[in-house]
């Protein structure tokens, strides 16, 4: 006498579909929230490098201001080559008087900018992938020199 | 209501099944992110690259020693200075190589010669060899290094003080002067810095033992002398010559007469032959060559640092 107007197909779908719903929607959050953090990561990864690489940069400025002709200064240090599982690129530019270091990483696609000071507040517009990175200035003998980087 | 008393089927709990699955594999992917993250605290703690800022400090250690070879160098009259620079980059260099760092130090060009003028007596006063009291010491010069000063005896009021100029070619009255004299009770330096300068500073150190000035370094007695540095409280220019306007001046002593003791000091211009004698002779102030600037080759190697570059060496001259 309980199963009158009942349906077994009706209440297997009702409740198939009421889990798939739920379970999917968990495991959307889920990733939604491991992609939140990965972004957050890879800009926090990038920010440490952009600064280590700014500080070899200034620090090639420091040789270049104490030499009296420089001929070469050249600091090296390895960097991871990618990011929580992404590639980065790492780009020195002069942005008009105000050197800037651009971090982006490709996938997905985040960009961390910082400001370099160096002395002659001039740099070598240059770019270098994740890696080994080094900060370079070569003397011209009588121009004060400009830093770049470069993989090493 | 649906069957939920077992029956033989097996298959359920298929949807919970992927989503255990989907949900485990969603972890894996957060671990490898907290793993990022955990490297990131790491490699932001880190300090800078090994060796960078050492080569520099190094460079300061290389300058001095040089500077102490220039001085001796002088000194002797040898003026040979290519031993004394290998045999600092030699010792330094098998220092260094412990640390895993190369470092070369040679010499770049032949060092720059000028002219020391020089009286060493202890016990006459500063006469030129023909005994004038006012006499002019060089002309044409752009820079001086390592003026030094002894003084047994000095005059008693500031009206006949033994003074030293720097006179500026071209205008008159364009002096940078010191003069020195002894009031009973201390020495007292009197400097006036000249048109371009702020106004004249004196500074006082107590009498007893001869005085020893080291103009460049603006010390009396191994005392600071503002007077010879920097104003304290203004913190304008006091330093050698700094107001002097034109860019080359002549050295001027007037009062030699009042003043007895010694002084040394290499200057970048024409020494005054008639006033000096050629060669040191017990008894007159003579000019000699000297070694006035060095220019050294440097370099500094580690895996990660390359520093290579050219440094002058020029010791005992004021910070412009």
């Amino acid at each position: 006498m309980t199963d009158r107007a009942t349906s077994t197909t009706l209440s297997y779908v009702l409740t198939l579909s009421i889990a798939t719903v739920l379970v999917g929607g968990l495991i959307l959050a889920g990733s939604t929230f491991v992609e939140d953090q990965r972004e957050n990561v890879i800009r926090q990864e990038m920010q440490v490098v952009g600064e280590h690489l700014a500080s070899n940069i200034e620090q090639v400025d420091r040789y270049n201001r104490s030499a009296d002709r420089l001929e070469e200064a050249r600091v090296s240090q390895t960097f991871p080559s990618d990011v929580t599982g992404s590639s980065y690129l790492v780009e020195l530019e002069d942005d008009g008087g105000q050197p800037q270091l651009h971090l982006t990483s490709s996938q997905p696609r985040v960009t961390v900018s910082l400001n370099v000071s160096v002395s002659e507040d001039n740099v070598e517009g240059s770019e270098a992938s994740g890696g080994r990175i080094l900060a370079r200035c070569t003397g011209t003998g009588t121009d004060p020199c400009e830093p770049e980087i470069d993989n090493a | 209501m649906a069957d939920l008393r077992g029956s033989a089927n097996s298959d359920r709990g298929q949807i919970l099944l992927i989503a255990a699955f989907t949900l485990a594999v969603i972890f894996v992917a957060l671990a490898l992110v907290i793993n990022s993250a955990i490297f990131t605290q790491n490699m932001a703690s880190r300090g800078e690259v090994v060796g960078s800022s050492d080569a520099l400090l190094y460079q300061q250690q290389v300058e001095q020693s040089v500077g102490e070879a220039i001085r001796y160098a002088n000194e002797d009259g040898s003026l040979t200075i290519q031993g004394s620079i290998s045999d600092i980059g030699e010792a330094g260099g098998r220092q260094q190589i412990r640390d895993g760092r190369l470092i070369n130090v040679s010499l770049a060009s032949s060092p720059t010669i000028e002219k020391r003028i020089a009286f060493e007596s202890s016990g006459d006063p500063f006469l030129s060899q023909n005994g004038d009291e006012n006499w002019q010491l060089a002309t044409d010069v752009e820079g001086t290094r390592n003026f030094q000063i002894e003084a047994n005896v000095l005059a008693s009021s500031s009206a006949d003080a033994f003074t030293i100029q720097a006179n500026g070619s071209g205008t008159a009255g364009d002096i940078w002067s010191l003069s020195i004299h002894d009031d009973g009770t201390d020495y007292v330096l009197e400097v006036d810095p000249g048109p371009d300068g702020p106004s004249s500073m004196e500074c006082k150190v107590s009498s007893g033992s001869p005085l020893e000035v080291d103009v460049m370094r603006g010390t009396a007695n191994g005392h600071h002398c503002p007077a010879l540095t920097r104003d304290v409280g203004t913190g304008e220019q006091m330093w050698w010559a700094t107001g002097v306007t034109a860019s080359d001046y002549e050295i001027w002593m007037k009062n030699g007469d009042q003043i007895e003791g010694d002084f040394s000091m290499v200057v970048d211009g024409t020494h005054n032959s008639t006033n000096l004698q050629l060669g040191s002779t017990v008894g007159d102030p003579y000019h000699t060559d000297a070694i006035y600037s060095v220019d050294v080759e440097y370099l500094y190697l580690t895996p990660n640092v390359e520093y290579e570059a050219e440094i002058e060496v020029a010791p005992g001259e004021t910070p412009s």
